[in-house]
């Protein structure tokens, strides 16, 4: 059974929203969501797939849907990508990730807190160091 | 030199602890080869021809006595008593042990030292001159912004799978010594003409297989716009670069595929996006910074009074006085010098130091020159602030630990890779190319007459020897399972950037000295007064160089 990963929670049942999109990571952006009616507002779930996990540019992706198009719903990683990414991929925005079963849930912990600091801005922190520190 | 606070060291603890875990779990048979294969790399760790080898990182090149120290320990401890400097001001281990690396990650933690992407497709270790902060020509010095990149580039969630490696230089100086032309990213500190402090950028430069001149997508970047300007350049490659062939995978040929002037439009669309986020620099930041690479404590000295001291030295020793030309360069402040050790002796492979010798460099930075040195891209190793009336004395003792062969600059002061002697990409080995030149032109006067020189030496045509941009570049390739060396000509990598081109077709390592000695001669022969090897090669072109050479083997 695959699990997902959902805000932080490792659930082995889940109920997926209905106004779903899938996001090929060779899109155009703003071309891609310029042609959706409505834009995004009704979209609650939007899901990357990883054909290969050094393929990088769902991290870009993220951070544009975040950032730029000021996405609010789910955002889902599913494929290959690989439980040492879960920290980045969050910090791009990414909040769920779906992953087989073989994936041990105290690795996928490891993995999603292996920095409790960063130096620089992303998703989940806009503000970098330089503008905390003392 | 940048000082960490608790939040560097915690980041670079948990990196630690990070890479423990990766390691272990590979270990146990948890996570695959192909999946690890990144991670280490991430944190500099190849595995190589006979050995892991572990790349540390060295930002922009400088190194505290405390530093060095380290370092010396870790080579006798966990490697077999020396290490190598790379042509990316970095240091690498040839022999560690896999289980052991997180051991050498934590004692590098210890003195604030790391390995955090020096290798992979991510932001490497960004690089500057050598002479940042001491040299006369300076407009700005570049160290503070190197350690902004620095901190903005570690552990960037969006830039840790990139198309290909990429490779950002600063240069703060009239003259380049960074090599800005030949980096993914080159940097050059202008003042405007209100006196503002910015950046030229430049884009899309790089040796490799596809060697290319990088082209500038903006004149004038202020200071506070750097990480912002960053940030689009990155984010525009990480999502429109080739990833169907490593080869064409480098952010230079993005930029030729769409032309300079749709890249930077591409890249202003996108900045204009991010330009107003927090990621904009502040006053604060940037004085922070520049806090960290105040000037020493140098004491007030009247220049030709103490150089006149040194008159009968300079009289009387001919060794002394080459070294004083040669390894001894102008300084901002009056009775102070920058000086060269140079890790380029003949019979030792260029950049290779003992542990001993690491510790020597360390006294002697303490001794003559605050504590500090800063490793060069050209292999060698400098110590910035050496006062003139500790000149003779500081060239006595690196004499007698053999950093004081006077050859900075010349022939023989080479760039090599560490070739197929030890890198398994290599096609040919480098460093008995570079030994068979150093003996070849052993005769000082021959050197000094035929002036300043970059011969350059890679082992296969990933260039990690910049042979693209030696005046005299060597490539190794392999014909059928055996080695062979290409010459090219006319390269350059300073404000004059220029690409060599190929010579003609290759020579057997045997032929190499004979054929480099060769184009010597017809430089010398042609050369009209007060040209360099450059100078000559640019009036002449290759042909008549071409001539001599192959009617020669003919």
């Amino acid at each position: 059974m695959p699990k997902l990963l959902r805000d932080g929670e490792l659930l082995s049942s889940w109920e997926d929203p209905q106004s779903a999109l899938t996001i090929p990571v060779d899109v155009e952006l703003d071309n891609f969501i310029d042609e959706l009616n409505a834009g995004l507002t009704d979209i609650s779930l939007i899901t990357i797939e990883f054909s290969v996990f050094m393929d990088g540019r769902a991290f870009s992706i993220a951070r544009s849907l975040r950032d730029h198009f000021d996405y609010q719903g789910e955002l889902r990683a599913v494929g290959q990508f690989i439980p040492d990414q879960l920290h980045y991929l969050s910090r791009c925005g990414f909040n769920a990730f779906l992953f087989s079963e073989d994936v041990e849930a105290e690795t996928i912990e490891e993995c999603l807190n292996a920095f409790s600091e960063h130096y620089q801005a992303a998703v989940d922190d806009p503000q970098p160091l330089f503008r905390k520190r003392a | 030199m940048y000082i960490y606070d608790e939040h560097d060291h915690l980041i670079i603890q948990e990196r630690v602890k990070q890479f423990r875990g990766q390691t272990q779990r590979y270990l146990d048979g948890k996570l695959k080869e192909e999946e690890f294969l990144p991670l280490r790399l991430q944190n500099g760790l190849y595995v190589q021809r006979l050995a892991p080898m572990l790349r540390m990182a060295v930002p922009y090149g400088l190194l505290s006595a405390r530093q060095l120290r380290k370092l010396a320990h870790i080579t006798r401890h966990y490697d077999k008593g020396y290490c190598h400097f790379t042509t990316r001001q970095n240091v690498q281990l040839n022999w560690p042990e896999l289980a052991e690396v997180p051991d050498i990650l934590a004692e590098l933690a210890e003195v604030e030292m790391h390995a955090v992407q020096t290798s992979g497709n991510c932001i490497r270790n960004v690089t500057s001159d050598q002479f940042a902060g001491v040299a006369p020509d300076e407009i700005v010095d570049p160290r503070p912004y190197c350690e902004i990149i620095r901190q903005w580039s570690t552990f960037h969630p969006e830039f840790a799978f990139l198309p290909r490696k990429f490779k950002i230089a600063v240069s703060g100086s009239v003259d380049d010594r960074a090599a800005i032309h030949f980096h993914d990213i080159g940097l050059q500190l202008v003042k405007n003409d209100a006196g503002a402090v910015g950046f030229k950028v430049l884009v899309g430069g790089g040796l490799g297989r596809t060697p290319v001149i990088a082209s500038v997508i903006r004149e004038f970047l202020p200071e506070k716009d750097l990480l912002t300007y960053l940030e689009a350049i990155l984010r525009i490659y990480n999502l429109q670069g080739r990833r169907d062939n490593k080869y064409k995978a480098r952010i230079k040929i993005l930029v030729k595929a769409l032309g300079a002037e749709v890249f930077a439009e591409k890249v202003e669309k996108e900045w204009a996006r991010i330009c107003d986020s927090q990621t904009l620099l502040t006053d604060k930041e940037i004085s922070r910074a520049k806090s960290f690479f105040t000037s020493p404590e140098y004491r007030e000295l009247d220049d030709e009074s103490v150089l006149a001291n040194l008159s009968e030295e300079l009289k009387n020793n001919r060794d002394f006085a080459n070294w004083m030309q040669y390894n001894v360069r102008e300084h901002k402040v009056p009775g102070y010098r920058a000086v060269t050790l140079s890790l380029k002796p003949t019979g030792i492979a260029p950049g290779d130091v003992t542990d001993k010798q690491l510790e020597k460099i360390a006294e002697l930075s303490e001794r003559y020159s605050f504590g500090e040195v800063r490793v060069t891209h050209e292999q060698n190793v400098v110590l910035a602030d050496v006062c003139v009336a500790d000149l003779y004395a500081l060239w006595l003792e690196a004499k007698s630990a053999n950093f004081a062969t006077a050859n900075i600059g010349t022939l023989t002061d080479m760039i090599c890779c560490p070739g197929g002697d030890y890198c398994s990409l290599a096609n040919a080995k480098s460093i008995p190319i570079a030994e068979a030149l150093q003996r070849e032109f052993d005769d000082v006067d021959y050197l000094y007459d035929l002036g300043h020189l970059d011969l350059n030496i890679s082992g296969c045509m990933n260039a990690c020897g910049h042979h693209h941009i030696g005046h005299i570049g060597i490539l190794g390739v392999d014909k059928k399972g055996e080695e062979f060396y290409q010459i090219q000509l006319g390269g350059n990598s300073g404000n004059n950037a220029a690409l060599a081109q190929v010579l003609g077709p290759s020579f057997s390592r045997a032929e190499v000295p004979t054929v480099i000695k060769t184009i010597l001669s017809t430089y010398v022969e042609l050369r009209e007064e007060g040209e360099e090897f450059f100078d000559t090669y640019q009036r002449i072109g290759i042909t008549a160089f071409k001539e001599k050479v192959y009617a020669k083997a003919a």
